[in-house]
């Protein structure tokens, strides 16, 4: 079973860099989804690993076997890389029956015409279309193309399933059946999966990676809940998530080894970094870079940010961090303490550097059932998002005390690199 | 990375080799003979020589002299000049006017009888040339140049001026009208595609009709406009025959006319100067065109296919405009081919009388006794057998090599998209469209009539034919497949690739089939050219290799206006013939070729 392995891909289009120094490996049996704004690269790098493009320099090895290198001058032809290849637009053939699309590679491989049969049966019935094989592409519906296009691809059975955006022509409703689909497929067949979305919701479902990607570089390599929980710089956390996390960013006044002073606007606050400080930050790796490696145990384990994280052992203390910062906290990190009243103006709960609440009024409040997202704004203007689990409604204006659940607020340095996580109070 | 790697890799995409090959051959075959052109417009002839007092094959400016700085250079260039150019670009206008018209009520109005309509509104196009301009002259032609009275005058005893009966008027009309389905192709293309919401939009707004046709619906097909332009006015400039059968009797002389007097023998240097002078026109159209369409992309893109485009209801006018456009259509399209049939009946032309009527100059052994030689009629004649023989051959040819040639290159260029090699091709592929067919002819015939390269003297032979066939029309070929390949997504092969499918396989079982009417356009719109092609075959072909329309200026040379008229009538049906046979057969038709 293969492994793929991308070592230092540059993709160039003219003077254009759509692809910069891509260093990752997805290991066998990985469901890896490349996600990241249009434009970014994903397609080429999808492109890339098939063989459909040409890496401007750099090598590509599938199962150990080089099967490109600029600099050994090896490109091996597509059909030579054991490679399946899901398009966008399904690009089934539209003059041959539903039969005779999955059949086509099989007879041109010269297999025997009873074999032939039995595999396609066996795709139809594998991916619930055994009804229409005598129908054309035009006849049939958008989900049932696009199983068509799954089963093509599967016919020859690829060892590695390539997939760009496959979901992206559905509506939402069969998009759920199909993600579930593929997940289902993912393992009974045993095949790598690389998977091509911007949708970070597909990418969280999916994946057992997440390959980050914002123009052609990359931002993060991890399972989807370290991405989530743990971004590795400002674009990750802005990016992935919704609604989007809360940042906000502060001045540096003075730093100690475990705690910073910020300011901002009048607006003064102390983030302490968390106590258990670097338990996690040996063991799962930091992201990205070569010899970044996928544990499937990573998703079980705490992946919760607890501390320095980033490459701890340099970046140890918060004492060299200066210049503008960036406080990064979830929106179901922020607690609502409760509806603030006139007489505790000065109140709340108050801890070691000063107030553990912040005194907010409600912009909005949008309850949808399973639960409330709310919009704050503080006494400085800055706007807070927090989800709350249930329906409940606050009135406009009304004034909350709001606080940030201890150990899950994170810090980002100056250029917007994950620096810590811990707590934060205000004075 | 290393060189060998990358060439290797280059040319392991097979649309790579296919520019690369054809960027070579057309390059031999286009730039080259523009570059002879050049060096002998620079060299003395030998029929010159003596008149220069230098030896034959030096270095001379005598020929660019004469046509620009000369005092017979009025005579000789500017007044032929000035010709062209009003008859060609009147000639733009008409098409334009009428196609774009009548691209208006097909696709946006409930006229009647759309599909009669349209399909006999392409017919003047797949016609010959000429065949509106002798239609012309059967009907309006005056005995004031000498000659009989046209079918007008016999009727109504009314004689035409000779304005309107030779020279630019008709030039323009007649040319006009032979390119006015260029125009609807292209602007109805661009209607067809486009949503009539945007229109409908502008009506919401109280805009004012004639506000919202120019504000809204000319900027919307503005890029078709531009294009019908350029592929019109080049052909109109570089049209022999029209001009010369409307033009001689009062001797309104064009560019063409003078190229066929300098190079059929006299002074080639200077035609080729002409020539060179008229490519220079052309393409400074082509770059203008070029300009236009790109600063004007942001319209092409409006083709969102709309649900239901609302007809104009055109209410009680309907039945009269519908009748109106059938006239009109009749009397351009089916008209020519009832002249053509009548004059080839008739002993004395210009008699109308049922005792001047005969079936002689069709089914008669020996016609001895109307014409001074016996030459026998049209049907038992082994001339026409022959080149007809000789037309079907050479057109088949033409039309396999030029089609296959341009369906790859239209491949390739659109596959290579962006690179620079796939532009030149682009280009090059193009640019054969832009030499008057003519000096095309001059300096193929001067270039293959000697020893060249590794071939042998061509001259006289099928095989130069063929070749100057071909590279003419393969412009028709890869714009044709240039179109077809853009249509296709490029995944619909990768999908084939990945999974091992090699490329001939790929292009027979999935790219041909998937676009096979597309792709049988782009033979049909080569094979129709040649079968009505004359300037391009005039000076090339011997008495021994002639073809339907060599033979055919041949008997218009001679007079036999009987002859002419009934061979015209056989080329127009026969072209029809396959045209239409092809069209039910695979679905292919020149819109899809020209590429509405
Ligand atoms: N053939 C090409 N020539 C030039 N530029 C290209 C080409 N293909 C892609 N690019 C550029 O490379 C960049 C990355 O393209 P790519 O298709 O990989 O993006 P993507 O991440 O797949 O985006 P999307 O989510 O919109 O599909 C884009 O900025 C694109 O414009
Ligand atoms: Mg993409």
């Amino acid at each position: 079973m293969p492994r793929i392995e991308l070592r230092n891909i540059t993709k160039k289009f003219g003077n254009f860099v759509a692809v910069d120094n891509l260093s990752i490996t997805i290991e066998d049996g990985d469901f890896i989804t490349l996600l990241g704004p249009s434009g970014c690269g994903k397609t080429t790098t999808l492109r890339q690993i098939a063989g459909l493009e040409m890496p401007t320099s750099g090598e590509i090895l599938i199962d150990g076997r080089t099967v490109f290198s600029a600099e050994k001058s090896i490109d091996v032809a597509p059909k030579d890389r054991g490679v399946g290849f899901l398009f966008q637009s399904y690009a089934l053939w539209p003059h041959m029956t539903v039969y005779k699309n999955i059949a086509f590679g099989l007879e041109n491989l010269k297999w025997p015409r009873d074999k032939i049969d039995a595999r396609v049966r066996e795709l139809l019935s594998l991916l619930k279309i055994e009804e229409f094989p005598d129908r054309y592409p035009s006849e049939l519906s958008g989900g049932q193309q696009q199983r068509v296009a799954i089963a093509r691809t599967l016919a020859t059975n690829p060892r590695v399933l390539l997939m760009d955006e496959p979901l992206s022509n559905l509506d939402a409703k069969l998009r759920m059946e199909m993600r579930a689909e593929l997940k289902r497929l993912h393992h009974e067949t045993g095949a790598t999966f690389v998977y091509v979305t911007h949708d970070q919701l597909e990418a969280m479902t999916l994946a057992t990676k997440i390959c980050l990607l914002n123009r052609g570089l990359l931002q993060q390599y991890e399972a989807p809940l370290s991405v989530y929980n743990r971004p590795r710089n400002v674009f990750v956390a802005d990016f992935v998530g919704n609604p989007t996390m809360n940042l906000v960013e502060f001045d540096v006044e003075k730093t100690e080894a475990d705690s910073v002073y910020l300011s901002r606007d009048g607006m003064k606050a102390v983030f302490t970094l968390a106590k258990d400080s670097g338990r996690l930050s040996t063991g799962d790796s930091a992201a990205g870079g070569p010899g970044a490696s996928a544990h499937p145990a990573a998703r079980q384990g705490d992946s919760e940010p607890q501390g320095t994280v980033g490459g701890a052992s340099e970046r140890g203390d918060l004492s060299r961090l200066s210049g503008r910062v960036t406080i990064g906290v979830r929106p179901e990190n922020v607690e609502v303490l409760g509806v603030a009243l006139p007489t505790e103006a000065e109140g709340g709960a108050t801890s070691r550097a000063g107030k553990t609440s912040l005194r907010t009024r409600v912009d909005t409040s949008l309850p949808s059932g399973m639960e409330t997202v709310l919009n704050l704004r503080t006494a400085g203007g800055v706007m807070l998002s927090v989800v709350m689990i249930g329906s409940v409604d606050f009135a406009a204006e009304e004034e909350l005390e709001v606080g940030f659940k201890p150990g899950r607020v994170l810090l980002f340095d100056s250029d917007g690199t994950l620096a810590a996580s811990g707590s934060l109070c205000f004075e | 990375m290393k060189l060998t790697f990358k060439l290797k890799s280059f040319f392991r995409k097979p649309q790579n080799i296919i520019l690369f090959v054809v960027c070579v051959v057309l390059g031999y075959l286009t730039l080259f003979p523009l570059y002879s052109m050049l060096r002998d417009t620079l060299t003395a002839h030998v029929s010159e020589a003596r008149r220069l007092g230098v030896k034959a094959g030096s270095m001379t400016w005598d020929h660019w002299k004469r046509i620009l700085f000369d005092k017979n250079s009025r005579t000789v260039f500017y007044r032929p000049l000035v010709n062209s150019l009003v008859t060609s670009t009147a000639a733009c206008v008409i098409s334009i006017v009428f196609g774009g018209i009548f691209a208006w009520f097909i696709t946006r109005t409930d006229l009647k009888w759309k599909k009669t309509l349209s399909s006999l509104f392409i017919f003047p196009y797949i016609m010959p040339s000429w065949t509106l301009a002798l239609a012309w002259l059967n009907l309006f032609k005056n005995s004031l140049v000498g000659g009989s009275d046209g079918l007008f005058t016999a009727i109504t005893g009314v004689a035409t001026p000779n304005w309107f009966a030779y020279g630019a008027f008709p030039i323009s009309v007649v040319t006009g009208l032979h390119y006015a389905p260029f125009a609807y192709i292209m602007i109805g293309g661009i209607l067809r595609n486009a949503d009539s919401n945007l229109e409908e939009a502008a009506d919401l707004l109280g805009t004012t009709r004639w506000r919202r046709l120019w504000k809204i619906t000319i900027p919307m097909i503005a890029p078709a406009i531009f294009s019908t332009f350029l592929l019109v006015f080049s052909s109109a400039m570089s049209s022999f025959a029209v001009p010369s059968f409307l033009g001689l009797p009062v001797r309104y002389q064009v560019l063409t006319m003078q190229l066929y007097r300098t190079l059929d023998g006299v002074s080639p240097g200077q035609g080729y100067a002409i020539a060179l002078l008229m490519i220079l026109i052309s393409v400074g159209v082509l770059a203008f065109n070029q300009r236009i369409t790109n600063s004007r992309r942001n319209f092409t893109t409006v083709t969102g296919k709309s649900g239901g485009v609302s007809l104009v209801c055109l209410k009680r006018s309907r039945g009269v405009l519908s009748a109106v456009f059938l006239g009109l259509i009749l009397l351009v399209s089916v008209f020519p081919l009832f002249t053509f049939a009548l004059e080839s009946l008739i002993i004395h032309p210009g008699d109308y009388r049922p005792s001047n009527f005969t079936l002689d100059f069709w089914i008669s052994r020996d016609n001895t006794a109307r014409l001074t030689t016996g030459e026998p009629g049209l049907l038992l004649n082994p001339a026409l057998w022959a080149a007809l023989w000789n037309s079907v051959k050479l057109s088949v040819t033409c039309a396999l090599a030029a089609g296959t040639l341009g369906f790859l290159a239209g491949y390739a260029i659109v596959r290579g998209r962006g690179t620079r090699l796939a532009k030149a091709v682009d280009s090059l592929a193009f640019f054969p469209y832009l030499m008057p067919a003519m000096a095309f002819s001059a300096i193929y015939l001067s270039m293959f009539s000697v020893r060249h390269l590794f071939l042998p003297s061509l001259y006289g032979t099928f095989f130069i034919l063929a070749l100057i066939g071909t590279v003419k029309y393969m412009p028709f070929a890869s714009r044709s497949g240039i179109n077809s390949m853009m249509q296709l997504s490029g995944q619909i092969e990768e999908a084939g690739e990945i999974i091992g499918i090699g490329w001939w396989r790929r292009m027979t079982r999935l790219v041909v089939p998937i676009q096979k009417s597309s792709f049988v356009s782009g033979y049909l719109l080569p094979f129709i050219s040649c079968m009505r092609e004359l300037s391009l075959f005039v000076l090339l072909c011997t008495p021994q290799n002639r073809v339907l329309t060599t033979l055919l200026y041949y008997y218009n040379e001679k007079g036999w206006s009987q002859y002419s008229n009934g061979l015209n009538l056989l080329i127009v049906i026969i072209v029809i013939v396959v045209n239409w046979t092809v069209n039910k057969t695979t679905g292919a038709s020149i819109d899809k070729g020209i590429g509405g």
